[in-house]
């Protein structure tokens, strides 16, 4: 059993890894592209906002009118982080980045570097997915935080009804609840990247091909549900993928026919998803932890 | 010895074999690896440093294994073969960030550093990023990181890839002198044979992932006893001296006036011949070598061979 001190002598050893790997992603082109593309869906809903596309031109979407006048618009900015963000956009940059902490190091081979160097593997381990960890809420949280607080205080502006905004007669009192509330998503948005993150850095270190592996872990149901369709013949493939990416951008509630049903899903209890999260993160700490020891690299 | 042994190990991709079957120790001094792509000479790389384990045998160092031997990795130093560097990394960065991993006090790493950047003729790039960087440099920052942490032991895979002449130059030096100086224990792998041979004072070659031939250069060609050598003799008295040895060789050919080409399958014995003529009947020999005795021309003799049928050690 490894003692306390061992432990943090290990972690000190290898924290470079760490910080090298924070680094290595925060130059990278790829986080970029993934930190804008988190507020696609936001910049998609800013624009039919504005320039009202809910018109018969895009009928060809299925997409009804909508009453998006006062508070109905900022209500939708947080449809659009249940429909959208969450399952779809945050899912995919937790995907990439942690398919990639390992795997873009093995593919370039300067994973040499840091394994033969005398450091206990199971640590560096641990620094990729903090490293991962770091870099996915780097990502993610901007347009989290930019989409509710823009939401929040335009509410406040125009004194707009708003489920997640604060209700009180002081300015503090509003932004309290408002912070309040904003922490639940951030909490959510934590346990969403840890949990995904621990299972794709592991498919990324120990995989060779590990993004097909990491779709399906990532987007399961979503894919059955295509495969679902397409086997039914519902719909014509091309205009059924279409139709989907469009309303997935804007968060639209029924992006699939029939996808609503199976979010149920979804509907958790709050005790029952912290203990799985913390189940999950131990399991999948433990066994990346043993199986980063046994490694090779190629 | 370096005390790194391999014992019965192999190595399997797959249905692709890596090694097979194979049995060394490595020497003190300069050691070369020699083999065709796909021989395994990069499989035994890895597995010297902790990057790959065998499916089948044993490597260890000092009796004790190599895989997870911490002790051991703090006094190795590993380049590479692929052109593979962090390229948003200043060349100083980089040195920096590899010397983070081996417990140096900050002073120390900065002196080291200033020494590896002279020693691989890098000082005035140090800070430019490493994308900028000709080929050659990349290589030699390659190196520069694995003589870090001043290890006894460097493996360096295909050193002189991509390099021009001085690069060469440099990184052969940089060696030779860490042998003789410092009696480091190198062991490099690569393709130019000529530079192996002269910096090489042991030699291991691989084919088809088979040890086939392990020893010095001019131990090995004398072991393939079985294929005459070709030696070239000049004398001024020519005529006598192949009255002399003619029964003795397996070839004769005239190069030119004073000059004879023989191929001879015991090279000791001849040698010793020409001796006693030199003294017994005093012919004089202006010159004599060997025209096949390099590394490159026993690699080619060595390669025309089954491997799976034979061995040579010397």
């Amino acid at each position: 059993m490894i003692t306390f001190s061992e432990f943090k002598e290990n972690f000190r050893r290898t924290r470079p890894v760490y910080s090298l790997s924070v680094k290595a992603k925060t130059v990278n082109k790829t986080t970029l592209f993934l930190l804008l593309g988190m507020l696609l869906p936001y910049l998609v809903q800013l624009i039919i906002y504005f320039y009202g596309i809910y018109d018969n031109r895009w009928g060809f979407l299925q997409i009804e009118r909508r009453d998006l006048t006062g508070g109905n618009f900022y209500k939708r900015m947080m449809k659009v982080q249940f429909n959208a963000a969450f399952p779809y956009f945050y899912t995919m940059a937790a995907l990439i980045l942690g398919t990639n902490m390992y795997r873009d190091e093995i593919n370039e081979d300067t994973i040499s570097y840091i394994m033969t160097k005398p450091l206990p593997r199971d640590y560096i381990f641990i620094q990729k997915y903090l490293a991962y960890l770091r870099m996915a809420l780097a990502v993610t949280m901007p347009a989290l935080t930019v989409s509710f607080w823009t939401a929040v205080l335009a509410s406040f502006i125009f004194d707009a009804e708003f489920d997640y905004a604060g209700k009180g007669d002081t300015l503090m009192s509003y932004l309290l609840i408002s912070t309040y509330n904003w922490l639940i998503f951030v909490v959510g948005l934590f346990i969403l990247v840890s949990t995904l993150g621990i299972v794709f850095v592991t498919t990324g270190m120990l995989l060779r091909r590990p993004l097909l592996a990491n779709l399906f872990i990532g987007f399961g149901i979503l894919i059955e549900q295509i495969l679902i369709d397409l086997i039914d013949n519902r719909i014509e493939p091309l205009y059924l993928s279409i139709n989907f990416i469009v309303r997935m951008l804007i968060g639209y509630d029924d992006a699939f026919p029939g996808f609503l049903v199976k979010r149920e899903i979804y509907n958790f209890n709050e005790v029952a998803t912290l203990i799985n999260t913390i189940l999950i993160l131990i399991i999948g700490i433990l066994f990346g932890m043993k199986r980063a020891k046994q490694k090779e690299f190629w | 010895m370096t005390g790194i042994s391999f014992d019965s190990v192999s190595k399997f991709y797959g249905e692709v074999v890596g090694l097979n079957d194979v049995t060394f120790s490595i020497p003190k001094g300069i050691t070369g690896l020699v083999g065709s792509n796909g021989a395994g000479k990069t499989t035994t790389l890895k597995m010297c440093v902790a990057l790959l384990k065998p499916d089948l045998g044993t490597v260890t160092v000092n009796d004790e294994p190599i895989w997870g031997n911490l002790g051991y990795l703090s006094r190795i130093g590993y380049a590479t073969e692929k052109d593979k560097l962090y390229n948003w990394m200043t060349g100083e960065e980089f040195l920096d960030w590899n010397g983070k991993f081996y417990q140096m006090e900050p002073k120390e790493l900065e002196t080291r550093k200033m020494e590896i950047l002279e020693l691989m003729n890098l000082r005035e790039a140090k800070d430019r990023r490493i994308a900028g960087y000709s080929r050659g440099m990349r290589q030699r920052i390659k190196i520069g990181q694995a003589l870090l942490n001043n290890p006894d032991i460097i493996f360096v895979d295909e050193p002189m890839s991509g390099t021009d002449p001085l690069g060469r130059y440099t990184i052969a030096e940089t060696f030779r002198r860490l042998q003789k100086e410092e009696g480091k224990s190198i062991i490099l792998s690569s393709h130019v044979l000529h530079e192996l041979e002269r910096l090489s004072s042991w030699v291991l070659v691989l084919e088809n992932g088979k040890l086939v031939a392990e020893g010095t250069i001019h131990g090995i060609r004398l072991a393939l006893s079985d294929i005459p050598q070709h030696l070239v003799i000049s004398s001024p008295n020519i005529s006598q001296l192949v009255s002399f040895i003619v029964s003795e060789v397996d070839e004769l050919k005239r190069v030119d006036e004073n000059k004879i080409e023989v191929a001879v399958r015991k090279r000791r014995n001849f040698e010793k011949m020409l001796l006693d003529l030199q003294q017994e009947k005093s012919i004089e020999i202006t010159e004599f070598y060997s025209v096949d005795g390099d590394l490159s021309s026993i690699y080619q003799l060595l390669k025309k061979r089954d491997s799976a049928s034979w061995r040579y050690i010397a």
